[in-house]
């Protein structure tokens, strides 16, 4: 397998790596992502990096983590998520970071990521699932021309679809 | 593009079984599994969503920490008789020997040809003295088959959970 790396103006986003795992720990612990997966140790933080790797051999493309090409960091993760079970595939994104917030990054790699399901996985549509709580994450949806759908009861708690608008017309 | 280095399970014959990368088909099983009252021993019964989670995380250990749970296919057959492997998350105090059996393969002794295969495979590998088993009280079966490989019960290490009977696999000079 060739591992997919995507460039934009200021990001890299490519596979996960083993030296990721400090980070994203401490993203899961921090608390920032509580008010929508809910609190959480380190034993689940470990369960969902490693699934990272496993999504990717599993079934051949998965999330990318998002590394500041200026600085060299991991802040965050973004693009196609597709665990069985799931209504439909995903496109996810996270930032890791309060002080990655507000400078466009997410913006920038989901914008990336979206165009890559497109264009190199053939997706045909793309739908985020937001949590209704989750302003900031809705707020860059409708940003990038999703609009709410449905709201889904889910299994743990309900979330809202966000329908992105459709892949690029070849000529 | 740069080329990845992913690393995937060798593949390794016993008499009878063939073990190798768990793939995308391999987790119905588990998800029925996991979804019955068989799984109370390992934390079940769980959803599709939580059983994926576990599941992938499972097969990333293999990209992750080089080695990881093997799925198991009857060679004559090839049907998917279960998985056995290594289980090492963050929260085990040293990697695991596992196994899990579908129903309708229990019985023959394929978790124990497989087992033994693996050990070998690891102190070939990676030059181990032991693997430790993590097992619910509870689950006779499963602590009839790592004392039937060999395993001895050993209380002082530490267990997944307080509870855990823990056995433990000496493999120095296993060939």
């Amino acid at each position: 397998m060739i591992a997919p790396v995507i460039r934009t103006e200021r990001l890299t986003l490519r596979m996960p790596q083993a030296s990721d795992w400090e980070a994203f720990r401490a993203f899961r612990l921090s608390g920032r992502a509580a008010p929508v997966f809910g609190s959480e140790t380190e034993a689940l933080s470990w369960t969902l990096f490693a699934a990272f790797f496993g999504h990717w051999q599993l079934r051949g493309f998965g999330r990318f983590i998002i590394e500041e090409r200026a600085t060299g960091n991991a802040v965050g993760h973004v693009g196609p998520y597709f665990p069985q079970g799931w209504p439909e595939p995903e496109l996810t994104w996270s930032l890791w970071f309060d002080a990655a917030e507000g400078q466009g990054i997410a913006h920038e790699a989901a914008l990336a990521a979206r165009d890559y399901v497109y264009r190199n996985l053939a997706w045909k549509t793309a739908v985020s699932f937001i949590d209704s709580a989750n302003v900031r994450s809705i707020a860059l949806a409708t940003r990038l021309g999703a609009t709410f759908e449905r709201s889904d009861p889910g299994s743990v708690k309900p979330f809202n679809f966000y329908r992105h608008p459709g892949p690029p017309v070849t000529k | 593009m740069i080329a990845a280095s992913l690393h995937a399970a060798p593949t390794l014959y016993t008499e009878r079984l063939t073990l190798r990368m768990p793939c995308l088909a391999d987790f119905e099983p588990r998800a029925e599994f996991a979804s019955s009252n068989r799984s109370i021993w390992e934390g079940g019964p769980l959803d599709r969503a939580s059983t994926w989670r576990v599941f992938a995380s499972e097969v990333g250990q293999w990209p992750l920490l080089g080695y990881g749970p093997f799925s198991v296919d009857e060679t004559a057959t090839g049907a998917y008789v279960g998985e056995v492997g290594i289980y090492h998350p963050v929260d085990y105090p040293e990697p695991e020997l596992g196994w899990f059996v579908i129903p309708t393969a229990e019985g023959r002794g394929v978790a124990a040809e497989a087992a033994l295969r693996v050990m070998q495979w690891v102190w070939q590998t990676f030059g181990w003295d032991r693997l430790v088993s993590y097992i619910d009280p509870g689950n006779a079966r499963s602590i009839a088959l790592a004392l039937r490989l060999g395993g001895v019960v050993d209380q002082a290490l530490p267990g997944s959970d307080p509870e855990d009977v823990v056995i433990c696999h000496d493999l120095r000079g296993l060939s």
